[in-house]
């Protein structure tokens, strides 16, 4: 019997395991040190770089960020409503570095090889992986809302990635006259963040009640229904009398033209609107590179739910906003979770081995007031190679509760942001 | 040679094909109580710590609140979530989270 090589066997178990799903070794084959590139810098990108070295420190892991700080959007609303300033929500890469030896490149990545297995830098440099992980978050449908372009964001300021953005908006806020009315234009689903325009909305309502009582917010939305609907409509009524209005889609709430010098608004079957501070949340997909990766399909990407690897191209896996990952939400908690199961599957990939069975969660906080938190939480899992929510369990906070609950809630919001950027950038 | 190699891929298709139930994995399942409870289970806010507790206080911890014998202000969204794991994957979870130093 002729003896093979351990190549030959490694080559031919590689065949038999592609067919069966997975392809061990032969991915790091005669490389000691694996090598992972993960791009996006957020909550799922650095989670994964994280715990990609966690896991195993024998794999070279790369984030590419461009930005050297990163500003969180969840608590981003609380800047907006003068309960936190924008540094406070500021998180660098010292850790990653330092803690872990990520190798972090500031830079953006331009072009994915998936045949060689290559990623091109804005700085000149070429990254060579054996698995790439793409956590490149939302781009915006610029022109989806005729005159909403890139340059209108700088008067009509979509902070809906924070940083720059969130302190825009802010000082327009701080620049409009009592009684003036601020207009938020919300997006069909999917969407970035279901319960943020919402939260935006209490955020800036706590701040008008506080500082300019006269104003006024109205909310014109392109769907009929938004999430904890019930919880924020409750609190709004309790805490900011009628300062609020939400039209719906089904009465004219969908806005599909703005001019952003006149801060006009005209809406699907022919309302017209004005505001003082506008704020557009336009309708949204997933980051560019995942587009120049060719892995979306449409606007976002199919992913197996066991291990986020593309359905579209092998060795590369996609999470956080610009995966399809529904029932989970677009959140940085689901886009973290995701990063997690995501690090211990290439971990398990390139081991030769197969990944633990993926348990996920999203737990979201957002504050209707100082004193006055709500929730959503949810478990998912796959079954049948899909994602799921495990049933009978999850959901949002009671409708009816008491004023300590609701500051409970709050208070534990803090703490889950805390907690949560601590665990991913600390 | 092929019959070897057929041979081989068989053991490795079997390994690697994806077991219908596969068991609880108690790191994969505390990787997302810590988005709350904190790196290693140690929060710096409101929300208690997890780590250092003992299997049985949070093996009893989430069955109490997946049975909704815990309610109240301080028990906001476990009720919620323990409701999620079976009880397989509840004793694989304190059995990890309580190896946290």
């Amino acid at each position: 019997m002729t003896r093979i090589s351990r190549r030959e066997f490694a080559a031919g178990a590689a065949g038999a395991a592609a067919l069966a799903g997975f392809a061990p070794a032969a991915l790091a084959q005669g490389r000691a040190r694996p090598r992972v590139v993960v791009v996006g810098g957020g909550f799922g990108g650095a989670t994964t770089a994280k715990y990609l070295r966690m896991l195993d420190k024998n794999i070279q892991v790369t984030l590419v960020e461009p930005s050297q700080t990163f500003y969180t959007c969840p608590f981003s609303n609380l800047v907006l409503g003068g309960l936190r300033t924008l540094p406070s929500i500021a998180h660098n890469y010292t850790a990653m570095r330092n803690k872990y030896g990520v190798n972090v490149l500031h830079t953006t990545a331009t072009k994915v090889d998936a045949a060689k297995k290559t990623v091109a830098l804005a700085n000149g440099q070429t990254l060579q992986y054996d698995k790439l992980v793409l956590s490149p978050g939302i781009d915006f449908k610029w022109g989806a809302i005729a005159g909403y372009d890139e340059p209108a964001s700088q008067l009509l300021p979509h902070a809906w990635k924070a940083g720059p953005q969130t302190a825009l908006l802010r000082r327009q806020l701080e620049a409009m006259k009592d009684g003036g009315t601020v207009v938020i234009a919300a997006p069909a689903d999917p969407f970035r963040c279901p319960p943020g325009p919402y939260e935006r909305v209490s955020m800036i309502a706590h701040y008008l009640k506080t500082k300019k009582p006269k104003s006024k917010i109205l909310i014109l939305d392109a769907k009929d229904a938004f999430s904890k609907q019930g919880l924020f409509m409750g609190g709004w009524k309790a805490l900011y009398g009628d300062m609020i209005e939400w039209v719906p889609l089904s009465k004219d709430g969908k806005v599909v033209k703005v001019d952003a010098k006149t801060r006009q608004l005209e809406c699907e079957l022919g309302a017209k609107h004005k505001g003082d501070v506008v704020n557009v949340v336009p309708p949204q997909k997933a980051g560019a590179i995942a587009m120049a990766a060719g892995v979306a399909q449409g606007d976002w990407c199919p992913i197996n739910p066991a291990t986020f690897e593309s359905t579209m191209q092998k060795d590369i896996h996609v999470i956080g906003d610009a995966s399809i990952a529904a029932p989970m939400p677009k959140s940085g908690f689901s886009a973290s979770s995701q990063g997690k199961v995501t690090a211990a599957a290439i971990v398990a990939m390139l081991q030769g081995k197969e990944p633990a069975a993926a348990s996920f969660a999203n737990t979201c906080y957002s504050l209707v007031g100082p004193d006055y938190g709500i929730s959503v939480a949810a478990v998912y899992k796959v079954q049948d190679g899909k994602m799921i929510a495990v049933p009978n369990s999850g959901g949002v906070s009671p409708a009816q509760a008491d004023p300590a609950f609701r500051k409970a809630e709050a208070r534990y919001g803090e703490s889950w942001y805390k907690a949560n950027t601590a665990e991913v950038w600390g | 040679m092929t019959r070897l190699l057929l041979a081989a891929a068989a053991v490795v298709a079997a390994g690697i094909a994806p077991a219908q139930a596969q068991q609880a994995d108690g790191r994969i399942l505390a990787m997302s109580c810590l988005n709350c409870h904190g790196p290693g289970g140690k929060s710096g806010g409101d929300i208690p710590s997890i780590a250092g507790k003992s299997e049985d206080f949070l093996k009893n911890a989430l069955v109490d609140f997946r049975e909704g014998r815990r309610s109240g202000n301080s028990a906001t969204v476990m009720g919620r979530l323990a409701k999620g794991y079976s009880d397989d994957e509840i004793a694989a979870v304190a059995k990890y989270i309580a190896t946290l130093k």
